[in-house]
């Protein structure tokens, strides 16, 4: 079956595999959901809203936050080094994974101390919007990591044309951005518009 | 295909840094100024452009797929950011 030039032209030009934009956009619908849900209590119950954004703690939101955008500028190099076909290309994802285990490491500290005190999943829509949508987003986190890993790993020892290593490195590259713009979201959310 | 430069990438890193820091630490933040709302509702919208431009490599891409992700930070960033000043 011939492909048409328009086809074609929109596989070119997008970063990875076609088929992942429509999962990457599937996922942003589901967090704009969310995002959307946390405005619409802010608007409905303010002190509610205000009074769980001050049990929050600044500093791991922008731990989290620097820790995310090393890991996507660190995906982002290792894109350019698959492309230049350079043999330690691979140690960038590893890097960016590592980085990314800092979020899952402070946002874990987060969960411990606001549990620790009492507040949990049912304390007040709040926090059942917090718990639930932070913790879909430390999943996805999660879930990039282990798949960093695995390109990583793929990247040093297949010996694949490089077509298919640079479409294994766009995507989970983009996926790891995908993570990173819901985060920059989460941000002003929870820790910033008190 | 033209793609961010390495030094271009360090550059777009360093200000999406420096902006988190910047914003997150500026006198007032805590203290309900209607202006920083707005302040921190472009910065949102600049660092989301950067990633989605140069990270993503959304420049290159179809314009419906650039938009389709800008549009999802715009209405994101305008719902939180309008139900904090009007909430």
């Amino acid at each position: 079956m011939s492909s048409s030039p328009v086809n074609h032209s929109l596989k070119k030009e997008i970063p990875g595999d076609l088929a992942l934009w429509f999962f990457l956009m599937a996922e942003l619908a589901a967090f704009g959901v969310m995002i959307l849900g946390f405005a619409f209590v802010r608007l409905t119950e303010p002190d509610m809203f205000l009074e769980g954004l001050n049990k929050l703690h600044l500093t791991s939101g922008i731990i989290n936050t620097l820790a995310l955008l090393s890991g996507s500028y660190l995906a982002a190099l290792g894109v350019h080094q698959v492309r230049k076909q350079s043999p330690k290309s691979h140690l960038y994802f590893v890097a960016a994974a590592a980085v990314g285990a800092i979020y899952l490491f402070v946002k874990m500290n987060e969960y411990i101390g606001l549990y620790s005190t009492g507040y949990t999943l049912h304390t007040n829509t709040f926090f059942s919007f917090y718990f639930f949508s932070t913790f879909f987003h430390y999943l996805h986190v999660l879930a990039g990591i282990v798949i960093l890993l695995l390109v990583a790993r793929w990247l040093k020892t297949t010996a694949e044309d490089s077509e298919s290593r640079n479409r294994a490195a766009e995507g989970i590259a983009s996926y790891w951005h995908m993570v990173d713009i819901v985060w920059i979201v989460l941000l002003p959310t929870l820790y910033l518009l008190k | 295909m033209h793609h961010a430069s390495i030094p271009g990438l360090t550059f777009r890193w360093l200000l999406l840094l420096t902006l988190t820091v910047l914003v997150a630490f500026s006198p007032g933040n805590s203290q309900g100024f209607p202006y920083l709302y707005f302040v921190v509702w472009g910065v949102t919208l600049v660092k989301g452009w950067i990633i989605i431009q140069d990270f993503m490599e959304l420049k290159q891409a179809p314009s419906i797929l650039r938009h389709m992700v800008f549009g999802w930070l715009l209405v994101t960033t305008s719902a939180v950011t309008l139900t904090a000043v009007f909430g």
